[in-house]
């Protein structure tokens, strides 16, 4: 069942199916969310939020909108009151990130290491820039939405939404691109060292 | 890097570059080192930030939906 005919049942009556949609967003407005706020707490409760709000204003849906666009709307907005709510408070690191990788990384070979910093550093960027630019780019290439997708959930122009993407893209890249040169010369370093040992097997 | 440059390579990373700018800059970038450099970093940086991601709670759908169930109850 495609998502209209699904909000089309719910709307008359069939609140059971409503499950389907969570089952098939819940993974998309999480991301979303954590994404927006770096923290998963955050992210959990908004996202519940979001699908709630859906739920209790599916007699209002206009059929001709898309619900995944909708619901991003809902998600989004109630990201953006809630981090304005926060601002006063600490901002959210990284941790959350590290403690979502599995195992010990001290245990763990020294590339998976760099690997794993390097995502701490993301998430770190990611928060450092401006929301506005922030929610551009985390919907168009986080969440792989097509730019008309991320106007109509954002409600500016596509044009705009664009410029705001290519804006982030260059913040991020100024942020991190010490953090990625670190890595790559030390890939490159490994890589060459590897080489080295090869030859003297051979030797 | 030219302006016209750096707006090809971010086209390019937005995947909306038409065929005629993808020959233009895969040329470009086979002759220009540092543009080269320029458009890996950013290639790199677009593709590590989408690894950035959470699993589902267990239970999340159930939850919603109980919420919407007990918001629904009228408040005695």
């Amino acid at each position: 069942m495609d998502d209209s005919t699904i909000v089309g049942k719910c709307q008359d009556g069939h609140a059971e199916l409503y499950g389907q949609l969570v089952d098939k967003y819940s993974a998309r407005i999480i991301n979303l969310g954590y994404a927006m706020m770096g923290n998963r707490h955050d992210a959990e409760d908004v996202a519940q939020e979001a699908f709630v709000r859906a739920y209790k204003s599916l007699a209002k849906f206009q059929k001709k909108a898309k619900f995944s666009s909708w619901l991003y709307q809902i998600a989004l907005n109630l990201c953006k009151d809630h981090l304005k709510a926060k601002s006063r408070h600490a901002k959210p690191t990284d941790e959350e990130v590290l403690a979502n990788i599995d195992g010990n990384p001290k245990q763990q070979a020294p590339r998976v290491i760099i690997q794993e910093e390097l995502s701490g550093k993301m998430r770190e960027a990611i928060n450092k820039l401006p929301v506005l630019y922030r929610e551009s780019f985390v919907l168009r290439h986080l969440q792989g939405l097509e730019y008309e997708d991320v106007a109509v959930i954002t409600a500016v122009p596509a044009d705009t939404v664009r410029v705001r993407a290519y804006r982030a893209r260059e913040m991020l890249r100024e942020n991190l691109a010490p953090n990625v040169d670190t890595f790559w010369r030390e890939k490159a370093a490994k890589e060459k060292g590897k080489g080295k040992a090869a030859r003297k097997d051979q030797d | 890097m030219k302006k016209d440059d750096k707006k090809l390579i971010h086209k390019a990373l937005d995947g909306e570059a038409s065929q005629s700018e993808t020959k233009k800059l895969q040329e470009k970038l086979q002759s220009d080192g540092r543009m080269r450099s320029e458009f890996e970093l950013l290639k790199k940086v677009v593709k590590d930030t989408t690894r950035i991601k959470i699993d589902v709670p267990q239970n999340f759908t159930q939850k919603v939906l109980s919420e919407t169930t007990r918001r629904q109850k009228p408040k005695a």
